[in-house]
């Protein structure tokens, strides 16, 4: 059935294809449970590898997919594999925890995508140790593996140099991420009307760090209020941050997290209020899905107490 | 975390020295600091020119909240 016709032609006589579950990508994302029932009709079918897509560029086949097979490898334990566009949100949710072949963003290329998802379900069922991404088209999962080099680093970044300034075609080693972008928020109409929130990537907590924020891979935001405070002061108010030298900041906290200057603005009628909590986490050595998390968890509470705008301080 | 909270509507003004870094990870409205270990502030500064140094960051910062942005900007 769909694309298990042509799948099971790229498996040839290795594998059979033993059953197609098929879904609506809305009753995947919005149906909690949906993914219950997913895996327990793959579970039925007692296989030894699930293959989920290919997704393309599609965003919530790929985060469908995504969320299946990593259930299907934790729960079922069975091998998995799927395949997208890497720009799919599903391949920065999953892309760590599944093998996801790298395919073009439409179903125009689907025949080389199901091939390169049936090579690496074959490989990796049969337990062989899988080429570097860019060998066996997966996209790049994150993990580090030690190679020997049969010529230094300077002597290929040389050869490198000299291929780019010479016109012919190279390759980098290391591929400067790119960064997706998001759409400016609008702009305030008046920030003397607005109630506005300072929020700290810099470490800024109570002395002695009584909720334990971490100084590095920090787990959690906190927030406290800062009602009626005019000052951060250094007896009162520290940074745990451990990516900087944090002594002028433990000196005067207000180096971090301005209160201060924005007690002076709101009195002075610059900015609405202030308000009454102040949002705090480290920056330090974290995951951006980390971090993402954290934003998005403050931004719904800042949303409920009617803030218009953030004022982020971090290093 | 800027980009997170720009994504739900909310605008924000970052402050950090970490500018170029800032602009090219994607973050909107951007206010460089002081400097790494005192973003807002200088230690080297008597106290009340600090203070002045740190409301005039604060206030760039609100303007940036009321500046239309196209993507990522470094708002002097």
């Amino acid at each position: 059935m769909g694309p298990a016709v042509a799948l099971q032609q790229a498996l040839g006589d290795r594998a059979q294809v033993v059953a197609t579950v098929y879904c609506g990508d809305n009753y995947a994302n919005e149906r909690s449970g949906a993914v219950d029932e997913i895996l327990e009709l793959v579970a039925g079918e007692r296989p030894d590898v699930l293959v989920a897509g290919p997704a393309f560029a599609a965003g919530r086949y790929g985060l469908a997919c995504g969320a299946l097979c990593a259930r299907a490898q934790a729960e079922l334990g069975i091998t998995v594999v799927s395949g997208m566009h890497p720009d799919n949100p599903g391949a920065e949710l999953y892309r760590t925890r599944v093998y996801l072949a790298s395919t073009r963003d439409s179903a125009a290329g689907m025949a080389e995508a199901l091939k390169a998802m049936a090579r690496l379900a074959l490989k990796l069922r049969a337990g062989e140790q899988l080429g570097s991404p860019q060998e066996e088209g997966y996209i790049p999962t994150g993990r580090r593996v030690h190679l020997v080099a049969e010529q230094s680093a300077a002597e290929r970044a040389v050869e490198m140099l000299v291929r780019k300034a010479s016109g012919q075609p190279f390759r980098t080693e290391w591929a400067v991420p790119t960064y997706s972008r998001v759409d400016p928020a609008p702009p305030l109409k008046n920030v003397a009307q607005a109630r506005i929130a300072l929020i700290s990537s810099g470490g800024v907590v109570p002395r002695g760090n009584p909720d334990r924020l971490e100084s590095a891979y920090a787990s959690k935001w906190l927030k406290y209020s800062i009602a009626g405070l005019d000052d951060l002061e250094p007896d009162r108010w520290e940074s745990i941050h451990g990516g900087f030298d944090t002594t002028n900041v433990n000196n005067d906290p207000d180096r971090m997290a301005p209160l201060d200057a924005l007690r002076v603005l709101e009195r002075d009628g610059v900015l609405g209020e202030l308000h009454d909590q102040f949002y705090t986490t480290v920056g330090n050595t974290s995951a951006i899905p980390t971090m993402r998390k954290f934003a998005r968890e403050i931004a719904q509470e800042l949303k409920k107490s009617r803030v218009d705008g953030v004022i982020l301080t971090g290093s | 975390m800027a980009k997170e909270l720009e994504s739900a509507g909310l605008p924000v003004a970052y402050i950090t020295t970490l500018d170029g870094l800032a602009r090219s990870v994607g973050a909107n409205r951007i206010i460089r600091g002081q400097a790494i270990v005192n973003v807002v502030g200088d230690p080297s500064l008597p106290l009340a020119d600090e203070r002045k140094l740190r409301e005039e960051l604060v206030r760039k910062a609100l303007r940036a909240l009321e500046t239309p942005v196209e993507g990522p900007t470094i708002l002097a």
